[in-house]
């Protein structure tokens, strides 16, 4: 499926895979098992390089490249990395914000058809869009300031659903807010009177106003306060429960993703390096990438410094990727073949997935051997 | 060289200063070393935060504890200590009274509470 070593620029799957060619065979459309809701295969994003007054093709960004994993129906599944490395394209292919430039975006319906997100035209994913939804990173600049509350999270009812009648649409929207945490007098206010909080709960509100299986979150929490952040969690934590949701919950603050996520997805440089349940990967990662990220998470307790091993190096151009394995040139682990050779993503534990030449030969710390978890003075588990 | 640290992260906190000031609306919480603010905290904000924080070793997908309510506006601040409204250890009458002046608690730690004060000490009024 990934050729590496092929020139960027021209790209065959660029033409024939753009999302406006339909593949008829429904055997193509397969999930792999019926638990899963989302099924995202050898997904790829090119941004085109332009250059010079006629805007010439010079190269591609492969902002996301070759990516393939599943989502539970009901779980969270996080998705990390560094900035950009493609987290946030690959999100938003996902929900057809961006065009993807080859691959399958699988999606259970509620009607149980398997539909390819990738290859549907705008007017067939109208219907689809009540059932996956967003929940934005910042919420000052996602919530428009001369709507008050009511047109905000009415405002999908009325375009979905045509809900007219503003009496029922003021019911509904009583009801989001109510589900949120919101008081429903607040309907009638401009966001300009709300905190980072309750702004990022009109947000989920209006995700919510469709009743959608699917939400993708990215970074709902790094705009936050400490103290609103464990708000908004509990939030999500709470409406996951209570409506079945699964979530797919972009972010960097492992912290964040520990505690929140079922399983997580790592990426460097638009590929994934590691696909883990999140204790696993936590504490036995097999990717030299996942360990250095986990050395590197600040613990909130002064006794235990210093333990980071950094990276050298910076992030390669995802223009111009090194050759063989992207993560090469700052692992303290590689060898040759690294170097000529792009790992694939196998499977070595049922549900672990690595992308490493010498996953089965290294022996790799994460965040459990290295710390000490209970000190006195500081609970660490509640 | 002196840094003066400024971030609500407080895992960084705990790995890059030895010396802490907690602030909430404008005020003065709590000081102290590092040490104490993370092992040894006095201020029920301090320690309300402290426990609102999702760390790597703490039990996944449970509810963490918060701090009720929300951060009051400045131009909407509440009469005496800043934090009584979200606080667990509000006195009625005492903290919504008088504004707590930051008081030593030991040799190197200070807060600013009527736990640790007189409900007369009013640190408003001495300034």
């Amino acid at each position: 499926m990934t050729d590496p070593e092929a020139p960027a620029v021209s790209t065959p799957e660029l033409t024939s895979a753009m999302p406006d060619h339909p593949v008829a065979d429904p055997a193509a459309r397969q999930l792999r098992s019926p638990d899963v809701l989302v099924e995202v295969k050898g997904l790829k994003k090119y941004f085109p390089i332009k250059e010079g007054f006629v805007k010439k093709i010079v190269g591609y960004v492969r902002a996301v490249d070759d990516v393939s994993f599943f989502i539970n129906e009901g779980e969270t599944l996080g998705l990390v990395g560094e900035s950009g490395c493609g987290k946030t394209t690959t999100s938003r292919c996902i929900l057809r914000a961006h065009n993807p430039t080859a691959g399958q975006i699988l999606f259970r319906r509620k009607s149980g058809e398997v539909v390819d997100v990738a290859r549907l035209s705008e007017g067939e994913m109208k219907p689809l869009r009540s059932e996956m939804q967003m929940i934005f990173q910042d919420p000052y600049a996602s919530l428009n300031p001369r709507m008050t509350l009511l047109d905000i999270v009415g405002e999908p009812l009325l375009v979905v659903e045509g809900v007219k009648n503003r009496d029922e649409r003021q019911a509904r929207v009583a009801e989001l807010l109510q589900r949120v945490g919101l008081r429903q007098e607040y309907m009638q206010r401009y966001p300009h009177a709300f905190s980072g909080g309750q702004r990022q709960r009109i947000v989920i509100a209006r995700a919510l106003a469709l009743n959608p299986r699917f939400v993708v979150a990215d970074e709902p929490v790094s705009a936050l306060d400490v103290s609103v952040q464990a708000q908004v969690l509990n939030l999500l934590l709470r409406l996951q429960q209570e409506l079945n949701l699964t979530y797919l919950f972009v972010a960097h603050d492992l912290s964040v993703v520990k505690h929140i996520c079922d399983r997580v997805v790592v990426m460097y440089v638009g590929k994934i390096v590691e696909t883990a349940p999140t204790h696993d990967l936590f504490f036995t990662p097999r990717h030299p990438y996942t360990a250095a990220l986990m050395s590197a998470v600040p613990v909130a307790n002064p006794r235990i410094r210093a333990r980071m091993t950094p990276l050298e190096g910076d992030v390669p151009s995802p223009a111009n990727p090194p050759s063989g394995c992207y993560f090469h040139p700052r692992c303290p682990y590689a060898v040759d073949k690294c170097k000529t050779d792009l790992p694939m993503l196998n499977e070595i534990e049922p549900g672990h997935f690595v992308a490493c030449h010498r996953a089965d030969e290294l022996a790799l710390v994460g965040i459990g051997d290295a710390r000490t978890p209970e000190l006195p003075g500081l609970e660490v588990s509640r | 060289m002196a840094i003066i640290f400024i971030t609500h992260d407080l895992g960084v906190i705990a790995q890059m200063a030895d010396f802490v000031v907690v602030m909430y609306l404008g005020r003065v919480m709590e000081t102290g070393p590092s040490d104490e603010i993370f092992h040894n905290p006095q201020h029920p904000y301090t320690k309300a935060l402290l426990q609102s924080i999702p760390t790597v070793h703490s039990a996944s997908r449970t509810f963490l504890p918060t701090i009720a309510g929300s951060i009051p506006h400045p131009f909407n601040r509440p009469p005496g200590c800043p934090y009584f409204p979200r606080c667990v250890e509000y006195m009625p009458g005492v903290c919504d009274h008088a504004t707590p002046a930051v008081r030593p608690l030991n040799p190197t730690q200070s807060a600013s509470c009527f736990l640790f004060s007189d409900a007369t000490d009013d640190g408003d009024m001495q300034q």
